[in-house]
């Protein structure tokens, strides 16, 4: 008999002989590089430390399968939405207004390097909100660091950094992490750096960070064992900084989808409650956001914690997208039947006709090649401050075609909220449309106290734009200033 | 003896091409392999294309920034393999009973596997994503230990350990399935 070697040797040749020789489809490069010369910041989003990240950032894209058909839901069911579609971007304030009336916070620390981020170490740089300008550089505490990540403190003047030793080989997502304080001065200039007292040892993944609102606290989330005999241990713990007491609470599943990610998790402001994307080691009825209770007396994290909304049902709850008035807007109905995925690069072949289109009509699409989705959201949903919502960013590909000179796609953008008490959406802010999008890259970077005003990354011509977002409206922050993007901004 | 496409000659020093005719250049060289790479980690040949795309094109948005473009194939393979991750997941998203949760593959390419190799591939994607990695990469494109961990972005270690574990696993899977 075969070794199990073997015949895994033989099963992917056979797969792999699928595909002929002369089969390969012409590569079909989008057409910004121009623009990309004149966005030197986009290294800083991609530098997710691996390009996991920018595969992330890209490919954020479509639902597994579309549901066709309409369906009245009840009144009860339906979301409450600012508008009534998918609309063009309105424009909005001046950033300056949002920040000179305290809405917005003044100050942002991005994480950039001088080179491809994948390739050359990090560092962080303090940015002024209205301006775009780079108000200090913080590089790594000692020679040889690199910068991975940066959570912050309700008040945007307490940071911490993560760090640790850069290698220019394959293993940053395995080293030793180190965490460091520093504050901002009211004019944005930061402190020294202090040392935080816990570390990630080495061969651990971190896949979380977030400071509390009250800066007292750092939750990070680990996959302490995960080469080894444990790959679904995830543990969060919380450490109290001024005390290094530790609360620890263990489940099995993951937290986020990339090393060092300062967005999978999101505390609310009475720092009772923190949020979390999780992916349950039981399959995808277990992916959602979930809610710790930090009050809680148990180490279970799952049994502190509840989920309030589950990703794998997120396709038949989706938001209206017909411009009907609110009180009849038709919803995306469980599917009688379904069609396949669309992927980003949609093949000529219509996987839909016209007449099964469901809600959202592509504005640009053509008959030969329909990309027909509804928006879903895409990870690292945070909690509002004050714990009434949970938002998340939600894009799908409409209007799709190929043609001569290549590939064009268009896309519907929703920031949801969902009640945290029933995991109904009950509000969404920037339900647009756009006609002609770059990379799909749709984020929610930070809320106020409410999410009535959030900061988020709307899809644009190339890798996206950093702005505040008002109902429907988009104030932009300044693309880029001294080569470093907001898309990183943390506030 | 190693997989084909993928481990193809280099095409012309990439730096004495513009950016679009480097890549392209890349991607005449290596597609193939690439394609047949997320074949078989998808099972999904459009969607597999989809990702070689993608990787491509985030190879081409970010080659301004590379401080050495002798990587750009491991930088782009280990776009492909994170690519694959991403629909694996976007599948496991599906409501359960929809077309996503399931790869999509086509009727003529399930015809050309055989029934033991579509068990064997179907217990291969049914694992965790790094163990699926590890074992496609060392077994598929014959990779060491080394490029594996280059291409998963991990440890050496860990790869060695990731592996042992697929095997284990996937070998509880076949001999549970026969």
């Amino acid at each position: 008999m075969n070794t199990i070697e073997d015949r895994i040797r033989a099963a992917a040749r056979a797969a792999a002989d699928t595909v002929p020789q002369d089969s390969v489809p012409p590569l079909r490069l989008p057409p910004e590089q121009g623009s990309a010369r004149s966005r030197p910041g986009w290294g800083g989003w991609a530098r997710r430390l691996t390009p996991l990240a920018a595969a992330v950032a890209v490919v954020v894209v479509v639902i597994a399968a579309v549901g066709i058909g309409r369906a009245m839901h009840s009144p009860a069911d339906r979301a409450p939405t600012t508008t009534s579609g998918p609309g063009p971007v309105l424009a909005g304030p001046p950033i300056s207004s949002y920040v000179s009336s305290g809405q917005v916070p003044p100050y942002y620390v991005a994480i950039t390097s001088r080179g491809n981020p994948n390739l050359d170490p990090s560092y962080a740089v303090v940015k002024a909100t209205v301006s775009g300008k780079t108000l200090a550089t913080i590089g790594p505490s000692v020679a040889g660091g690199t910068i991975l990540a940066v959570t912050a403190a309700a008040d945007d003047r307490t940071f911490v950094l993560d760090e640790q030793h850069w290698s220019d080989s394959e293993n940053q997502g395995y080293g030793t992490r180190t965490f460091y304080e520093f504050r901002l001065s009211s004019a944005g200039r930061p402190g020294p750096l202090t040392r935080l007292p816990m570390i990630v040892p080495n061969g651990q993944l971190l896949t979380g960070l977030a400071m509390s609102p009250d800066g007292s606290k750092l939750a990070i989330t680990v996959e302490p064992d995960n080469d080894k005999n444990e790959p679904n241990l995830t543990t969060v713990s919380v450490y109290t900084l001024a005390t290094g007491a530790v609360r620890t609470w263990t489940g099995n599943g993951t937290i986020g989808t990339i090393g060092d990610d300062a967005r999978s998790l999101s505390w609310t402001a009475d720092g009772r409650t923190l949020a979390f994307d999780w992916l349950s080691a039981s399959g995808p009825q277990g992916m959602g956001v979930r809610l710790l209770d930090l009050g809680a007396s148990g180490r279970s994290l799952l049994a502190d914690s509840r989920q309030v909304v589950s990703a794998a049902v997120q396709a038949p709850d989706a938001t209206p997208t017909s411009t009907a008035p609110v009180s009849s807007v038709p919803t995306i109905s469980v599917p009688a039947i379904s069609i396949p995925a669309v992927p980003v690069f949609a093949r000529p072949t219509a996987t839909a006709t016209a007449t099964d289109r469901p809600a959202v009509t592509p504005s640009a699409a053509s008959s030969s090649s329909l990309a027909i989705t509804v928006p879903t959201c895409q990870q690292d949903s945070i909690i509002t401050p004050d714990g009434s919502a949970v938002v998340c960013s939600a894009i799908a590909t409409v209007g799709m075609k190929i043609t001569a000179s290549g590939l064009t796609r268009g896309a519907v953008t929703e920031f949801r909220e969902y009640s945290a008490a029933t995991g109904k959406i009950t509000r969404i802010l920037g339900q647009w449309r756009f006609a002609s999008v770059g990379a799909l890259s749709v984020e929610v970077l930070w809320s106020n106290p409410s999410g009535s005003v959030l900061i988020g990354v709307i899809p644009n011509a190339a890798g996206g734009r950093v702005g505040v977002i008002r109902g429907d409206t988009f104030s932009p922050l300044p693309a880029q200033v001294a080569g470093v993007s907001a898309l990183t901004g943390t506030w | 003896m190693k997989a084909n496409a993928t481990d193809a000659p280099h095409p012309a020093p990439a730096a004495a091409l513009a950016p679009d005719q480097a890549v392209t250049a890349l991607y005449q060289a290596h597609a193939l392999g690439l394609i047949r790479l997320a074949v078989v980690m998808l099972g999904d040949r459009p969607a597999a294309e989809d990702v070689v795309q993608e990787a491509f094109c985030g190879l081409y948005r970010r080659w301004h920034t590379l401080s050495d473009t002798t990587k750009a194939l491991s930088y782009v393979r280990s776009s492909v393999i994170n690519g694959c991750r991403s629909v694996l997941r976007r599948r496991n998203r599906a409501p359960a009973g929809q077309a996503g949760d399931r790869p999509v593959e086509s009727a003529e390419a399930a015809a050309l596997v055989s029934e033991e190799h579509q068990q064997v591939l179907t217990a291969i994607r049914a694992l965790p994503d790094r163990q699926r990695e590890a074992l496609v990469l060392r077994f598929y494109l014959d990779l060491d230990e080394a490029g594996i961990a280059a291409a998963m972005q991990v440890s050496r270690g860990t790869v060695k350990s990731t592996t042992s574990r697929a095997l284990a696993a996937l070998g509880r899977i076949l001999g549970e399935q026969s």
